[in-house]
């Protein structure tokens, strides 16, 4: 037991500020002692509250203190794995055993071992607010008041609040394994999510207004609320979208949407195992050459920005395709190697109780920015897409996709006409290669993974309506 | 590498765990300071996952989770806070955090004793070893390469979930349950010989019962199945873009009624009045064809179980009855708001979270056509055997599919496979143009995210018709017929 853990009362599991790392590097030890020839250990600790508010009222709070371990083993060129949340020796001893078991059964490959330690220094960032402990209750609530009252004070058409809900964490991650790997760091998130009502002539709609940012005080309360009333007062006299084939100028909350159900066509591991479309593409043009598309884990502002990846490599910006070019696929240690380069520090995990997949920590679209307004000219008639319904991945294999969308029409260069209940449909690569400018709105939409993106012209997409 | 012998999580008894006397005193804890409800929900979830691609076994994962939260109600307001232990510390420590949002109350709590059904007994060791395990992939896997030369790529999964968990709470309640969830899926790629088109097909079984279950639908029949989706892909024409008559295949079409209807329906909406079915009770809301059902305690199906996550016998909800409203899906809380009792469907993620009112298995009741008379009687429209992903709006009911597995219906005979389609409406219009409902009813399993807690549920439905619906594809009607 390391110095923090053992002073702590018997029985309690370690917390945020314990060391996270000692626990990881006594985990890697267990694992070589009962039998693995390599062993990764990955540990999360996480505090943190949620809460909801209904009329002004406390609805519920939740307080989260969690924390886990997950157990990566070669053994004999076999990998397994274990995760769970019991961090007494006994549990740690039977995480092990199970990953070692769950090893004994996988077919061995010669190319399997854990990431080395990396040569230099771990990039410095600076992702978590030391004051947030410092937010009580009622300025937590006080922030879901400002918002009902800016979505409340937009529009008399807004009848109701539907949900107001605050929420932080405060996450710790270790990474150690007996390759020498060893990192840590902390993150902090904080939300509001907030769902208003807007009625009128008997019709409602209801529009949400999403915010977040790594430090309180920077939330910007207000502007959520104004997010939510705007969407839900915008959908009120919606017509049934067109059926056509148009210019359409993609928001940069649907674009930054649509950007992350990609993920998979950009992936090493897909590309190996001939499951994208654009596995025979590197090098050609494969978007507008308006368009690039990266991910940047260490930009300030990313909501997924991270020191170093899933399994401990250090982190850094990968430009996946530069001015319409595609230059290359996200690669973690093993989909690198075997493809006869090295990891992009792209293993992602979504949490202790995922082994590392390949994955995505601020993945955006980048490119020459033109002024917002001057996608609309651009386009003159056609459509924009405000939000799309119905989310699902775009599939890597056939690079199609179809969703739902609500937005507005576009006639000469300004939004007129709301509209709903449209579908979208078109394969990525088609897409990409209309996009024909990206504004200078750029926004990042947290999530799995976390996105980021301008509103994009696209010159010409099929959309059905009712 | 020696491991003497396969390792599983321990099946610990909950109850040995919280005994009554333990679950007592944390309740008390609780409550010490005023509140009108205490409840102690404990968990222990043992999940264990195989999969193999591309012909090699590549994943194997397992995990533990195990601890306890505490709730308390004060007036209006609740608190939940968890432990992930369950000694009496740590409970206590849940106990008192679980308090946060209370004010001292001037209500006294009180809690007297706790009894009820006996534990569950801890379950003897049954499960498959890893070793017949893999065999089951492998069969998966197998099979579906060897249904078509066609099929060039397979990759299969198998994943189960132990789960234990019991209830405390200070009306007296002290229950335990178990849970034992398989999933199977099967995904098949397939390539024509330049291979110029791709087709993939995916399905994807799962059940709450043992592994006898794939001795009744056998890991080659599920192969077959999304060898076939694939393989339809591989001549298939760009879906049209119009309104049409759509048939739903029974099953995974059951997911419409579940996002666009279902989620309308749960309580908690319906008490914020965000649902476009709040004030709607005894009126008309589809066409008399439709009823509608929630069932958590059908057997074996993926959203099933004895008693929901707050301990309340789960049973038959009738929601739709021939086209009129008839109730709504509850949990503790919003059963009583609305003045109801609960229709055990109080759910949640995990002992992390707060339960709320949430399907269940969800399904149209079957009806007197069969599914050939009903395609037989449709001119031209889309017949969607499968959907995958969607969405719903449930303050005004708009939806959007993905129709995973697609055929265009021409002068009553199901003609060319069609990809790329969505369809799109809003549930009262589309529920209200029902006109044709088969009785081959089949309730399938889903997992069901809201509000960032996902559950699992079965969706479910008999073959049945939509008179006019969007169709969201690619190529507008008239170049497609």
């Amino acid at each position: 037991m390391t110095a923090s853990t053992a002073s702590a009362p018997a029985g309690e599991a370690p917390r945020v500020g314990d060391d996270l790392l000692a626990l990881a590097d006594r985990t890697v030890a267990r694992a070589l002692e009962r039998g693995a020839d390599e062993a990764e250990a990955y540990a999360e600790s996480a505090v943190g509250t949620s809460l909801r508010s209904h009329a002004g009222k406390l609805e519920w709070l939740r307080s989260a203190d969690s924390a886990g371990i997950g157990i990566r083993v070669v053994a004999e060129h076999r990998l397994g794995y274990g995760y769970g949340s019991d961090l007494s020796p006994e549990g740690i001893d039977l995480l092990v055993d199970l990953a070692l078991a769950n090893a004994a059964v996988t077919d061995p490959d010669p190319l399997l071992e854990l990431p080395g330690a990396p040569s230099g220094e771990l990039p410095a960032l600076e992702l978590a607010d030391p004051e947030l402990a410092a937010a009580c209750l009622g300025d937590k609530l006080a922030c879901l008041q400002q918002a009902e009252a800016a979505a409340c004070g937009r529009s008399s058409a807004i009848e109701s609040i539907s949900i107001a809900q605050y929420g932080d964490e405060r996450k710790q991650i270790a990474i150690a394994s007996s390759h020498g790997i060893a990192g840590e760091y902390e993150t902090t998130f904080v939300y509001l999510m907030l769902e208003a009502i807007a009625r009128r002539d008997g019709e409602v709609q209801a529009g949400q207004g999403f915010v977040h940012a790594r430090a309180f005080r920077e939330l910007d309360a207000a502007a959520g609320g104004d997010e939510a009333a705007e969407r839900a007062e915008t959908q009120l006299g919606a017509v049934p979208a067109p059926t056509t084939a148009a210019s359409v100028v993609l928001s940069p909350l649907a674009a930054a949407q649509l950007l992350g159900q990609t993920s998979r066509l950009f992936s090493g591991e897909a590309a190996l195992r001939d499951r994208t479309i654009l596995a025979p593409c590197v090098g050609q043009r494969i978007a507008h050459r308006a368009v690039s598309l990266l991910d940047d884990p260490l930009a300030p502002a990313g909501p997924g920005s991270r020191p170093f990846d899933g399994e401990g490599v250090p982190s850094r910006k990968t430009t996946l395709v530069e001015e319409g070019v595609l230059q290359g696929f996200a690669h973690n240690h093993w989909t690198g190697r075997r493809s006869g380069g090295a990891s992009t520090g792209n293993a992602r995990r979504s949490s202790y109780r995922a082994s590392p997949e390949i994955g995505f920590s601020n993945f955006v679209i980048g490119g020459e920015a033109k002024p917002a307004a001057e996608l609309l000219d651009r386009a003159g008639g056609g459509v924009y897409v405000d939000e799309l319904q119905g989310l699902h991945n775009v599939s890597a294999l056939t690079g199609r996709f179809s969703v739902g969308f609500v937005g507005r029409l576009i006639e000469r260069g300004e939004l007129t006409q709301s509209i709903r209940d449209g579908t979208l449909a078109a394969d990525f690569p088609q897409l990409l290669n209309g996009i024909s400018a990206v504004g200078d709105d750029f926004r990042f939409l947290p999530g799995s993974p976390a996105v980021g993106a301008p509103s994009v012209l696209v010159d010409e997409l099929a959309i059905a309506g009712g | 590498m020696t491991v003497a012998t396969t390792p599983v999580a321990p099946a610990i008894s909950l109850a040995d765990a919280i005994s009554p006397e333990l679950a007592l005193r944390v309740l008390a804890r609780a409550l010490r300071n005023g509140g009108d409800f205490a409840e102690l929900y404990a968990e222990h979830r043992f999940s264990e996952a195989v999969s193999a691609e591309d012909g090699r076994l590549d994943r194997a994962t397992s995990g533990v989770q195990l601890g306890a939260s505490v709730r308390l109600q004060d007036g209006d307001v609740w608190g939940l806070a968890f432990a992930e232990r369950l000694d009496e510390d740590s409970l206590f420590a849940a106990a008192d955090a679980a308090r946060a949002a209370s004010r001292r109350s001037a209500r006294p709590g009180v809690v007297d004793s706790v009894s009820g059904t006996p534990p569950v007994d801890p379950p003897t060791e049954t499960d498959e070893p890893r070793e017949a395990r893999i065999r089951l992939v492998e069969r998966g896997e197998r099979a579906a390469l060897a249904c078509d030369p066609r099929i060039r790529q397979a990759s299969v999964f198998l994943g189960t979930i132990r789960q234990a968990i019991l209830v405390a709470n200070s009306e007296g309640r002290y229950l335990a349950d178990e849970r034992r969830r398989l999933r199977y899926r099967v995904q098949a790629i397939a390539r024509d010989e330049g291979r110029k088109r791709v087709g993939v097909g995916s399905y994807a079984p799962g059940v709450t019962r043992g592994f006898d279950y794939l001795d009744e639908v056998t890991p080659e029949q599920i192969a077959g199945r999304a060898a076939e989706q694939a393989l339809a892909q591989l001549n298939a024409a760009p879906a049209p873009a119009a309104e049409m008559p759509v048939v739903l295949g029974n099953g995974v079409g059951g997911i419409l009624v579940h996002e666009a209807c279902g989620h309308g329906l749960e309580a908690d909406a319906v008490l914020k009045r965000s649902s476009l079915y709040a004030s709607r009770l005894r009126t008309q809301v589809a066409s008399p064809l439709v009823t509608v059902v929630d069932d958590g305690s059908l057997a074996g199906c993926w959203g099933s179980a004895v008693v929901d996550d707050e301990g309340e016998a789960t049973g038959p909800t009738a929601l739709i009855e021939a086209g009129t409203l008839a109730g709504y899906l509850s949990d503790r809380r919003s059963s009583r708001a609305l003045g109801i009792a609960s229709t055990g469907n109080g759910r949640r993620a995990s002992f992390r979270h707060l339960p709320f009112p949430r399907m269940s298995n969800t399904y149209v009741l079957p009806g007197e056509a069969t599914p050939d008379e009903v395609i037989e009687d449709t001119g031209y429209g889309l017949y969607a055997r499968s959907l995958s992903g969607g969405q719903a709006n449930p303050s005004n009911g708009s939806f959007t599919f993905t129709v995973r597995e697609g055929y265009l219906i021409r002068k009553g005979r199901i003609d060319r496979p069609v990809v790329g389609a969505t369809v799109a409406g809003r549930a009262l219009e589309a529920l209200g143009r029902v006109d044709a409902v088969a009785g081959d009813l089949d309730v399938v399993a889903a997992n069901c995210a809201r509000e960032g807690q996902r559950v699992f549920v079965g969706v479910g439905q008999p073959t049945l018709r939509i008179a006019k619906l969007v169709v969201g594809g690619t190529v507008p009607l008239g170049s497609a017929r």
